[in-house]
């Protein structure tokens, strides 16, 4: 009886996978991850594998676990083959954590694949980078660093290299492009303001001013101001300008004469 | 008695081994590029970390990276890709640049370099640092043209201009010269 329903379970369980992955695409990638991760709890170090971390850049945050948001983080890990086997390291995989709760997944990075094979009595150094993103600024994140290795004969081995809380501070160092422009644009709107107000006084008081002699357009008087006028075009005027009068005018005149 | 000591001193001996696994020297050795692009005929500068995160000095510390840059598709302009440190005390680091330029285009396979080291108790320790992994040498044309200062096109630019802004301000000072009396004017 017990032993049927648990096959009934299972079948309608398979059967459940089996539909699921045909419609939906997602579920496949829960159900072998949720099996990895099982897996990582019972698996465990290696003894003939010694391992170091170190945190190249911020140089001090091996001492004081601190990152600054927007700023690359980079560590090193150090995989030393003690053993007589060969070791080949998979990947290592960054994550941070809450807390005070280092089961809850705050944010999980890229895996670093590395696929490098430890030969017995060598040693190997790899290096990850990632950014602290500015959502975590001003609070304690726990920062855990695994590196999964396999040994010749296929067996997994998972190592924790780092596994402490670091503080994300925010970076306020540094010229911040959208404050500076900021200010760039109030100290151009100040000036446009105050440029504007010059203009709207000087004509306030130009009108006040101007109003006693207004000078009406009346027309072009008869007198030219030949200052106006460059030499030459005078000049040449006066040299062509025929006789006044119309020509009958003139007729008339030489008839006289 | 004298047995059980023995034991004794034995299972100690095991337990100092096992609680401080890093008591030797453990050097992590650390290999990037400085340089953004890799440009051929241009400088590429590498820079090399070398951290001693055990609780001992390591001794006789070289590293090699000569296999890397075969000489016949890069230049060493400055630096040597083959140094050797008496002594790396615990806790602290070396870093060392190369400055190299490559001869030829293409990708290339930045491979890892080689490191090797003496502890405490005189045996040798092989270490390979990590791989910056494969890159892209730039051809110098493709550089120049997404960085180079382009000084030939804004000359281009500069005559094509020319004949518009100058002949318009030159005919704009011949009739202003024309008209002295209306600068005289303002002026008073």
């Amino acid at each position: 009886m017990k032993l049927s329903t648990v096959f009934l379970l299972a079948a309608l369980g398979f059967c459940a996978v089996y539909a699921a992955d045909v419609v939906d695409g997602e579920v496949t990638d829960d159900a072998p991850r949720n099996a990895q991760e099982e897996d990582d709890l019972t698996v465990g170090a290696s003894p003939d594998a010694a391992l170091a971390f170190h945190f190249v850049q911020p140089a001090d945050a091996n001492i004081l676990h601190e990152f600054y948001t927007g700023k690359p983080v980079k560590f090193l890990i150090g995989f030393q083959n003690k053993g007589e086997k060969d070791f080949t390291v998979k990947f290592s995989e960054t994550s941070f954590r809450f807390p005070t709760d280092y089961n809850y997944h705050l944010q999980n990075f890229t895996r670093a694949e590395y696929n490098r094979r430890v030969q017995p009595k060598e040693e190997v150094t790899l290096d990850y980078g990632f950014y602290a993103h500015e959502t975590f600024a001003g609070r304690p994140v726990g920062l855990v660093v695994n590196v999964h290795y396999q040994d010749a004969d296929g067996n997994v081995f998972v190592n924790n290299v780092f596994n402490q809380t670091v503080n994300i501070l925010e970076d306020d160092s540094g010229f911040s492009g959208e404050t500076g422009f900021l200010f760039i644009l109030f100290i151009a709107l100040s000036i446009g303001g105050l440029y504007i107000a010059n203009q709207f006084l000087s004509k306030l008081s130009r009108k006040s001013g101007l109003s006693k002699r207004r000078v009406v357009e009346q027309g072009t008087s008869s007198e030219v101001d030949f200052e106006w006028i460059p030499r030459d075009a005078v000049r040449n005027k006066e040299k062509r300008s025929p006789a006044a009068g119309s020509p009958k005018a003139r007729k008339a005149a030489k008839k006289a004469d | 008695m004298n047995y059980s000591l023995l034991v004794f001193l034995v299972v100690v001996a095991y337990g100092a081994e096992v609680g401080t696994q890093t008591q030797d020297a453990f050097i992590l050795a650390h290999k990037q590029p400085l340089s953004t692009y890799a440009v051929e005929n241009m400088d590429f500068v590498l820079e090399y970390g070398l951290y001693n995160v055990g609780d001992k000095p390591a001794h006789k510390v070289t590293l090699d990276d000569r296999h890397s840059f075969p000489t016949n598709s890069f230049d060493i302009v400055k630096g040597l890709l083959h140094v050797h440190f008496e002594q790396i005390p615990a806790g602290a680091n070396v870093t060392h640049s190369v400055v190299i330029r490559p001869r030829a285009y293409g990708f290339f396979n930045y491979t890892s370099a080689q490191v090797t080291y003496y502890t405490d108790n005189e045996n040798l320790h092989v270490s390979v640092t990590n791989t910056p992994g494969e890159g892209y040498i730039y051809r110098q044309r493709e550089y120049d043209r997404r960085f180079a200062p382009k000084y030939t096109f804004f000359l281009v630019f500069l005559a094509l201009i020319t004949p518009t802004t100058l002949g318009s301000f030159i005919l704009l000072q011949q009739s202003k010269s024309r008209f002295p009396a209306i600068n005289k004017k303002k002026s008073t």
